[in-house]
């Protein structure tokens, strides 16, 4: 929980290195530790009203970081205690490490040719390092995914070199049909867990986007694609970027910056008033508006302005309902 | 403001116009006041 004028990850990243800081120095007085960190004292008293709840698995007294509360609040001192494991390096437990060992042997199977060497070499000193304990890793054999093993991959790879059309056989979940088409293929691209082909398809005359794991057959062409120069879209930012959707900017006061953590906002720019003016990608205005009024005042709209007239329309189209029945 | 109250306003705001709450009392000054911000009205 963080508080309202920070965002979550600003108070953990603060909190990791008040540690080490606070435990260096034995004891700090309150307005230093927040000069050290440029806040103010509220801040870092807030911040160590968390510590205190702060500490090992069980979680119970002795497990948890003690903060002297009468010091903070008395001298403005800070001292803190049963923090020393925080100096200490991290210990993988044997889940843990055999958890990393998986995603590793996972990456082994899809890195490129070049980073295969590097996972190799990382994955043989995790199992040296968890090998020495007491309770070894546990012996886990991670078959590939069903697209790095797809045998169609080699076929699109070799015909987006080379600049050839596709016959693509691919499934349509919605019709549950299998369509015949040729398209031009410009690009494999993962997207969150998935990869994609993505193309022109000269069945639906556009750019369409063709799940790997889809596609039943692919055949590569002797036809040359019709603009071997287009170049793959950059969905880097997940689909949500592109024609389809409206660039909005929000100005967020601080209660309502939590959303920068929960939506993937393209750009965000701090504002001398502690605000933040945030752009993000937006499919539907209607999901806007439910947004804005739950945020209602801590944001507001500056663009695109129907959006920002459309939101205050519904504000006050609401509020009527409450003022007409003489409420407020 | 109760964080209850505060959440559950937070949740019927989302709906705009198509929810009204009809009580307790808490609820509907916790909105109003919300919209008033919004729309520049003072109490």
């Amino acid at each position: 929980v963080s508080s309202s004028a920070d965002t979550a990850p600003d108070q953990v990243a603060r909190l990791l290195a008040l540690v080490p800081f606070l435990l260096a120095r034995g004891e700090v007085r309150l307005d230093e530790a927040a000069a050290h960190f440029d806040t103010d004292a509220d801040q870092i008293e807030r911040d160590l009203r968390l510590l205190f709840m702060t500490g090992l698995s069980p979680g119970l007294p002795g497990d948890l970081i003690e903060v002297d509360l009468e010091a903070l609040e008395g001298e403005r001192i800070i001292r803190v205690d049963n923090a020393d494991y925080l100096a200490r390096p991290v210990r993988f437990a044997p889940a843990e490490a055999t958890a990393l060992v998986v995603a590793l042997r996972t990456m082994l199977d899809s890195a490129p040719p070049g980073a295969r060497d590097v996972v190799r070499r990382t994955l043989a000193k995790l199992e040296e390092a968890a090998g020495t304990d007491s309770e070894d890793l546990m012996r886990l054999h991670v078959a590939p995914t069903p697209v790095e093993t797809s045998a169609v991959v080699p076929v699109l790879e070799r015909a987006i070199a080379a600049g050839h059309q596709v016959e693509l056989t691919y499934h349509v979940p919605s019709r549950d049909q299998q369509t015949s088409r040729v398209v031009d293929p410009r690009g494999l691209a993962r997207v969150a867990d998935l990869t994609y082909l993505d193309a022109w398809c000269h069945t639906a005359q556009g750019d369409r986007a063709f799940r790997v794991d889809r596609i039943l057959a692919a055949t590569e062409l002797d036809t040359r694609v019709a603009d071997p120069a287009a170049r793959p879209r950059d969905l880097t930012g997940g689909w949500f970027t592109g024609a389809d959707t409206t660039t909005v900017t929000l100005r967020l006061a601080p209660a309502a910056r939590w959303v920068t953590e929960y939506y993937p906002v393209t750009a965000q720019r701090a504002a001398t008033d502690g605000s933040l003016e945030v752009d993000l990608e937006v499919a539907s205005e209607e999901w806007l508006r439910a947004l804005v009024l739950r945020l209602a005042p801590h944001a507001t709209v500056l663009a695109p302005a129907d959006y920002s007239r459309g939101f205050t329309q519904a504000a006050r189209a609401t509020l009527s309902l409450y003022e007409g029945r003489g409420v407020g | 403001v109760d964080a209850p109250v505060r959440e559950l306003a937070d949740e019927i705001l989302t709906y705009g116009p198509d929810a009204v709450v009809q009580a307790p009392d808490a609820l509907r000054e916790e909105i109003v006041a919300r919209l008033r911000a919004v729309v520049g009205v003072s109490s």
